[in-house]
């Protein structure tokens, strides 16, 4: 039953390790992979198919520029949701693999080390006892004296940091 | 000393304990005798009697005190040598096999006042201990598969049972916090509260090793012992088992008793105070009264093997079947199963990651 409990709580504490990781590991790569796959030529090719079908009489120019605005703004936006991510440069597909592979081997061997100390452990089943509770006759437990006694109180305050209105 | 040999009325075979029918047997025609009637024999025995005669010439060449501890018997079947130690009280013979109880270890004080009766026997000590070791992944194989057990052993260990009524005043430091907030400020109220306990409580039969030959942590290892099975010591059950009786005083046990039972104690009572966040105990006053010992023989079997030059010994509790010993490590399996889980999780998160985005 102990031993149950143990693997189970280390399986959790397993998932929960994966899942901690991976979910914000994944917010980083769909910023960027956004930005990797969905280029400024893709955006301009839109506006520029909108613009024709809508009959727009903007210019090219006008569009190249617009665009550069809308995914520059898409990828700092993006990128600074993650705080791993580097801002201030495009990283490359590699890189991202690269970090991927680091991340999943740093964890996996996490798991891989409460496994084995997982199957460690149930080799040993020679300890002292606690305490002498097999022990304690039924019924013979009597409570015959409660207090509680409230003696003062503590009151802390922390100022909730203001988050400044966006300038227009 | 006296020396008991059980034999058979009808065919005189030494007999001995059964634990399957709990009774007296005799392996060579299988007739059973009740326990009863084997008291009524040993309440007649006269310690005095006949062959008593304890072989103290231990030999000329015995340099001087070397043997002190060693008492010699002769075995009054076949006139064979005994030796043991000054605490043994209940053995087989080396030559003839036939078991054998020394009446004076267990007379006067040194009576035990309960028994309890073997349930498991030998084979039921193998297949606990095939059991122990299978589904152990870090387990050498080569320990499995070469573990010829050098030695079982059935042995009644000497206890201390203690009985005692606790009377406990215990004082706690308790807090609660409550937390809340406004569109300014984060609150964390903390009350304190001086917190008090007090009552009885009552321990039956907390056992404690009466015998230095065994190691305290492997005895308190095969716990519990159902003292509801003991029975009135009669030394007719040690026929076919090996005993000792106690040469731990049992003042030298009793911190170790009152150790437990203070922590049972502590947390029965700590177990009261609720409704709060944080309990941390101040003080614990704990008085024992209408505390006393009993004198128990409990069952025991020990198995003794040895791999690679170090001794693993396993002991299972004689009336419940709960077996206990550690069992060696596996390192190359170890390293093994470490890279093996450690690279499929990373491979599976890699995959996973990968998917994701």
């Amino acid at each position: 039953m102990k031993k149950s409990i143990i693997k189970f709580v280390s399986l959790f504490f397993a998932l929960s390790l994966v899942f901690a990781v991976t979910i914000p590991a994944f917010a980083t790569s769909e910023a960027e992979t956004f930005y990797d796959e969905y280029t400024d030529e893709d955006v301009f090719q839109e506006y520029t198919d909108v613009n024709d079908i809508q009959g727009f009489t903007y210019e090219d120019e006008d569009i190249r520029e617009f665009t550069e605005t809308v995914t520059a703004e898409v990828y700092t936006s993006s990128v600074t949701a993650s705080p791993d991510a580097d801002a201030s440069a495009k990283p490359g597909a590699k890189t991202n693999i690269a970090k991927k592979l680091i991340i999943s081997l740093v964890i996996g061997l996490l798991i891989g080390l409460i496994v084995a100390s997982v199957l460690k452990s149930s080799l040993k089943s020679v300890g002292r006892q606690a305490g002498a509770s097999n022990y304690i006759e039924d019924g013979s437990f009597n409570l015959s004296g409660k207090e509680d006694v409230f003696l003062y109180k503590k009151e802390e305050r922390t100022p909730i940091p203001k988050q400044e209105p966006p300038k227009k | 000393m006296a020396i008991q040999e059980y034999k058979c009325p009808c065919c005189g075979g030494g007999i001995e304990f059964n634990s399957s029918v709990q009774k007296m047997k005799c392996p060579y025609c299988d007739t059973e005798f009740e326990m009863e009637a084997l008291k009524a024999y040993d309440d007649s025995l006269d310690e005095s009697a006949e062959s008593t005669e304890l072989d103290s010439s231990a030999g000329s060449e015995w340099a001087e005190g070397e043997t002190d501890g060693l008492k010699s018997y002769v075995c009054k079947s076949c006139g064979g040598e005994i030796i043991g130690d000054e605490n043994m009280a209940a053995t087989s013979c080396p030559y003839c096999g036939n078991p054998i109880v020394l009446m004076g270890q267990f007379s006067g004080d040194l009576k035990p006042d309960y028994i309890i009766p073997f349930k498991f026997d030998k084979q039921a000590a193998k297949e606990a201990l095939n059991k122990h070791m299978s589904g152990k992944k870090l387990l050498p194989k080569i320990f499995k598969d070469q573990n010829h057990i050098d030695e079982i052993k059935g042995i009644y260990v000497p206890f201390w049972l203690f009985d005692a009524d606790v009377d406990a005043d215990i004082k706690y430091d308790a807090t609660k916090v409550r937390q809340w907030q406004d569109n300014d400020f984060r609150y964390k109220e903390t009350s304190y509260y001086a917190v008090r306990r007090a009552g009885s409580l009552r321990f039956k039969n907390v056992p404690a090793d009466g015998s230095s030959k065994m190691d305290d942590t492997l005895m308190e290892s095969i716990e519990p012992f159902k003292f509801s099975e003991a029975v009135d010591f009669q030394t007719a059950y040690l026929a076919g088992y090996l005993a000792d009786k106690y040469d731990v005083e049992v003042s030298s046990v009793k911190p170790r008793i009152e150790e437990r039972i203070k922590a049972s104690t502590d947390s029965v009572f700590k177990d009261t105070v609720k409704g709060y966040d944080d309990v941390n105990t101040k003080s614990s006053y704990l008085d024992y009264t209408d505390s006393h010992a009993k004198y128990t023989l409990c069952p025991v079997w020990l198995l003794n093997t040895s791999w690679q030059g170090q001794k693993y010994t396993f002991c299972m509790n004689g009336q419940t079947g709960k077996l206990i010993g550690d069992l060696p490590c596996d390192k190359g399996a170890y390293i093994r199963y470490l890279l093996g889980s450690g690279i499929f999780s990373a491979a599976v998160i890699f995959a996973i990651m990968m998917l994701l985005s």
